[in-house]
């Protein structure tokens, strides 16, 4: 024993002898220089309070408690040290806390009185009293209330209890009081109630802390109180204790009463009440409602929003049997049901749900087949996707339309023949399914083949021109090469800059009639453009072959334009080239200054010298001008 | 004139014959027309600082909401926002002039007017719950920006507040509300990526708090409400600057710094992710400590959230799981592995989240009207928030902490157990 007190005191005067080199620190006269030493007498705490280390703890308890009732510690140096003390204080800092709370320096009592509020030793509640009993101005009488109540201290409620009539400190007395939660706090709580708005929550937060009082207290509050929101949570005091009040509350006037009842009562205590509930509450409980029959029977209930409610509940519960009232309320229903019926059928998946759609999609009215052969696709019911082919050769356009958007969304490789065949049959929604399916493949070499084999339809050759491929290429440069429009005509929609070389070839093509050579022109200037990620000098040679081969003058300016986009030295180059071609130097001219100023910020070098061959060619005065500006441009 | 809202409405039709009418989507619009007093939602703003800017302006926009009055501890704030609502409604009537927003500095006079249905919490951190929980307490529906809360403590009351007194309550968390986040956690929900094992995030850093030399309190600034339940300091700029990369968010005396300032956002999507919005971690590790490089916090099933320095292609979250990975970042940026899990639709047995199809704010006023759930409710807010809280409890004790969420409670260490709530300087000892 002795030597464990050695030890402990020993401890203390290591921790003061640490505390004594920081203290100057924490007081420093230069503000911005505290910050280190707090920042290190708080790890030191932290250690210090670690579990396993409460003998460490208790020395530095000690250590700390001394110089924080020490007078000629300098103030800053104080408070810091009482923080720690509110983070890891225990009994053994009491007194020197007690002391600082009885003390004249109004900013160290307060940090006393929070170090106190948590320090865990009984005792410390002891000095909280006396303070109070001591009295102070009323701000330092609201806090010490609050920390007994934090402390739930039952022996301050005659100290606390005479401060509800205080003006200022009436709402903090009450909080105090609240938390208490003994009888006699709650006791002093009723005889202010009606007098103190406080008084209310404070009641209620008693009625939390205390079960053994909750009921009395929420029946009280119930009754007696005329303010919905303090009868909400009273009424949730009683839930248990007094179900009866909650089902009143249910069939009641006031909402936020309905909203707390059907809360606190279980779905099968809503569905047997279901009947006689006012519209709002009928609309709360249905969210809730576990009972798919009990929801399924108000889809037809008179006013709407119960209807909409019911919809939207059978989304979470709904089995086989909510799914012809779903599509009917889809199919015919108002705005607000439709949109809630649509939204629960992508949705509802309890026994046999998605094989009733299925069925659905199959039969009845146009309308009704169009609800549900949209909702597979909503649900992505891949394996309905033969259905949905099926239904999109039906003669029924509204059908067919239906089926082919579902298929667009939710179709893969294995809808791909089936689709081909309806572009074939010019079924009107066909093309866009088919575009949509083979664009998100990811087999696009497998997809070519497949459209390649029917590219006699102008429809796939369009679709061929969108998915892209080699394979699909092939196809349609071996058709074009023939001569076929609808082929060449694909190919100048080609997204893929793999399309140049046969684009170049229709357009220099011996007796290429007019139009297709226009096109092709614009489309090789078109993948020039967007080819940012081919190499620069492909895109300056497909340029310059189109050069080659344009007849007009608006060709020529378009190939130049294209030209101009290539941000690179060797569209530069080739520029400045044509800049001594008589036949298109001016176009070479405007090409070269909007290339110069696409450069500049990469490659200042040849920007200038784009300027300064514009400059020499002199071409005209407006073109100098505009090539002195150009030099000019940082 | 004052307008007429949609509580006189009520007061009245009560009056007239027990017509029980609150809810606009419950009894269809039109019955009272569009925007009729009926469905007119009275407003009321607390802290008109950096924050507010764009919930006032929205709010302002909106014809079925009416701002009845704002609350500000400084005065110009008071005066400019003032006459920013009320130019706006006189611009919008068309009169020359209005009048009819009132300006506070006591939250307490905003929060128990009778006409003001609703509140938005935009004050600093250490006044989210003392005035949503007056708020509420006075039948208000709230939107209370992120970090819901200063301590652990205070979000388990503000929690059940909401709970008790019926309110419809938004954290400001509007990530939840935004397309790519949505999705990025129904593919980790729905397991597309296998077992989750590793989520990276990053939030940055603060500069260091400091001590601060005492300046001048400004004239027209009450700096002791500005401080209110927190310690006293002398009054200094830096101190109380409203300043997205620092100011008053340095301080952990109004916040847990980084981790309640981006981890109030991250770390709520990572709960959404792993479906922990009623839960949240077993275990909070600081940086450095027990072997983990980064400050972690792992969750039960052993998933480990790390707060990385960068995360994976400058993104904002990374979900790694054991089939493949999630990067999400604002800005509607979604990457995964792999590559086609992003634009993978759900099917009927997948699990849906909530969606939000119009802005955050606009979820909470449509939830106002139909008192169905926010995206974001006191509880999902009060969980993250823990997270936020208890890594920097951690990060400031210097050892790891074990949590029971079922609970509440710091296991085996009393002293850490301490932090889950503050003292409250007086008299702002509400809570």
């Amino acid at each position: 024993m002795k030597s464990i007190l050695i030890a402990f005191t020993l401890a203390v005067a290591a921790s003061a002898a640490q505390l004594d080199e920081l203290i100057p620190k924490l007081a420093d006269e230069v503000v911005t220089n505290r910050y280190a030493a707090q920042m290190e007498l708080q790890a030191i705490a932290s250690n210090a309070s670690k579990p396993g280390n409460e003998r460490a703890g208790a020395a530095l308890g000690s250590a700390l408690a001394a110089k924080a009732a020490d007078a000629s510690v300098p103030q800053p140096a104080r408070v810091w040290i009482i923080r720690q003390l509110e983070y890891m204080g225990r009994g053994e800092a009491v007194p020197a806390l007690t002391i600082l709370l009885n003390g004249t320096d109004a900013e160290l009592r307060e940090c006393a009185r929070r170090a106190l509020e948590k320090n865990p030793d009984p005792k410390a509640v002891e000095p909280l009293r006396a303070a109070l009993q001591k009295g102070g101005d009323i701000n330092w009488k609201i806090g010490l209330a609050h920390s007994l109540g934090e402390k739930r201290d039952a022996k301050s409620v005659v100290l606390i209890a005479p401060l509800l009539t205080d003006p200022k400190a009436g709402s903090a007395a009450a909080k105090a009081l609240g938390a208490i939660a003994s009888r006699e706090a709650v006791a002093a709580l009723w005889n202010v109630f009606g007098r103190l708005d406080a008084a209310n929550e404070a009641l209620v937060c008693a009625g939390n802390r205390d079960a053994s009082q909750a009921a009395a207290i929420g029946k009280r509050l119930y009754a007696e109180c005329p303010l919905s929101p303090v009868r909400a949570a009273a009424l949730t005091l009683v839930a248990k204790s007094e179900p009866k009040l909650v089902e009143d509350a249910l069939v009641g006037h006031d909402v936020r009463l309905q909203k707390t009842a059907v809360d606190l009562l279980s779905p099968a205590k809503l569905a047997a009440m279901l009947p006689k509930l006012p519209d709002t509450a009928k609309v709360f409980a249905l969210r809730v409602i576990d009972s798919e029959k009990t929801v399924l029977d108000c889809t037809t209930e008179k006013g709407e929003a119960i209807r909409v409610a019911a919809l939207e509940r059978l989304s979470d519960i709904g089995g086989a049997a909510s799914v012809p009232a779903l599509i009917n309320a889809a199919a015919n229903g108002s705005e607000l049901e439709k949109v809630a019926a649509v939204a629960s059928l992508s949705r509802v998946n309890g026994d046999g749900a998605g094989q009733a759609i299925v069925r659905q999609a199959g039969q009845g009215s146009t309308a009704t087949r169009v609800v549900a052969i949209t909702a597979l696709a909503a649900r992505v019911e891949k394996a309905a996707l033969s259905s949905l082919l099926a239904y999109a050769g039906e003669a029924d356009a509204e059908v067919s339309k239906a089926a082919l958007a579902s298929i667009g969304k939710i179709g893969g490789d294995e809808s791909l023949d089936g689709l081909v065949k309806l572009v074939l049959a010019n079924k009107p929604g066909a093309k866009d399914a088919l575009q949509a399916v083979a664009g998100r493949s990811a087999n696009k070499s497998v997809v070519g083949r497949k459209l390649a084999a029917q590219a006699q339809s102008a429809g796939v050759l369009e679709v061929m021109s969108l998915v892209g491929g080699a394979d699909a290429l092939a196809a349609v440069v071996k058709l074009a090469t023939a001569g076929n429009d609808d082929a060449i005509r694909a190919l100048c929609q080609w997204r893929e800059f793999a399309a140049v070389k046969p684009l170049l070839d229709v357009a220099a093509a011996p007796g290429v009639k007019q139009v297709h050579h226009v096109l092709a022109i614009q489309a090789v200037c078109r993948l020039v453009k967007a080819g940012e990620n081919e190499p620069a000098q492909a895109r300056v040679d497909a340029a310059l072959a189109a050069l080659q081969a344009a007849g007009r003058e608006q060709e020529k300016k378009q190939v130049m334009s294209a030209l101009a986009s290539v941000k690179d030295r060797k569209a530069a180059d080739s520029i400045i080239k044509l800049l001594t071609d008589a036949s298109v130097r001016t176009d070479a001219a405007h090409a070269a200054l909007s290339l110069a100023d696409g450069l500049r910020k990469q490659d200042r070098g040849s920007a200038k010298k784009l300027a300064e061959a514009v400059k020499k060619a002199n071409i005209s005065s407006d073109l100098n001008k505009k090539a002195e500006q150009s030099l000019k441009k940082k | 004139m004052r307008p007429v809202t949609r509580r006189d409405f009520l007061k009245h039709a009560a009056a007239l014959g027990g017509v029980a009418i609150a809810f606009p989507t419950i009894v269809p619009s039109s019955v009272f027309g569009q925007n009729a007093p009926s469905n007119r939602i009275g407003v009321g703003f607390v802290g008109m600082g950096l924050i507010v800017g764009g919930h006032f302006g929205h709010v302002l926009g909106r014809d079925d909401c009416h701002v009845m009055a704002i609350c500000d501890v400084v005065r110009e704030k008071r005066e400019s926002s003032k006459a920013r609502a009320e130019e706006s409604y006189a611009k919008k009537s068309g009169a020359g002039s209005y009048k009819g927003c009132d300006a506070y500095v006591e939250f307490e006079q905003l929060v128990t007017r009778k006409d003001i249905d609703a509140v938005f919490v935009t004050a600093p951190d250490h006044w989210h719950a003392p005035i949503s929980n007056m708020a509420m307490r006075h039948g208000k529906d709230v939107y209370c920006q992120k970090p819901m809360t200063l301590t652990v403590r205070e979000g388990r009351i503000m929690s059940d507040v909401a709970r008790q007194y019926g309110a419809v309550f938004q954290v400001g968390s509007q990530q939840r509300s935004e397309r790519a986040f949505r999705k990025a956690c129904e593919i980790v929900r729905n397991g597309w990526i296998g077992k989750v094992h590793t989520v990276n995030t990053s939030l940055g850093e603060f500069p260091p708090p400091q001590s601060l030399p005492e300046q001048p309190i400004p004239e027209g600034f009450d700096y002791d409400r500005w401080l209110g339940p927190t310690p006293w300091y002398p009054y200094n700029e830096a101190r109380v600057k409203g300043n997205y990369g620092g100011g008053w968010r340095c301080f952990w005396d109004y916040g847990s710094r980084k981790n309640g300032d981006w981890g109030a956002h991250h770390f709520d999507i990572i709960q959404w992710a792993l479906g922990m919005d009623q839960s949240g971690p077993v275990q909070f590790i600081p940086k450095g400590y027990e072997g983990n490089e980064w400050q972690t916090h792992i969750y039960a099933s052993g998933t480990k959230v790390h707060r990385v320095d960068k995360v994976k292609n400058g993104q904002m979250i990374q979900f790694i799981g054991d089939k493949g990975e999630v990067l999400v970042s604002r800005g509607d940026r979604l990457e995964t592995t792999p590559v086609e899990l992003k634009d993978r639709p759900l099917s009927a047995g997948d699990t849906k989240l909530y969606t939000v199809t119009r802005g955050h704010e606009d979820n909470w006023i449509e939830c106002i009207k139909t008192r169905k759930p926010t995206i974001c409710t006191a509880e999902i807010g009060h969980r993250t928030a823990t997270i936020c809280h208890l890594s920097g409890i951690a990060e400031r004790l210097g050892r790891p902490l074990k949590w029971d969420p079922v609970k509440e409670e710091i296991l085996g260490d009393a002293e850490a157990s301490r932090w889950l709530d503050r003292p409250r300087r007086t008299p702002y000892t509400y809570i």
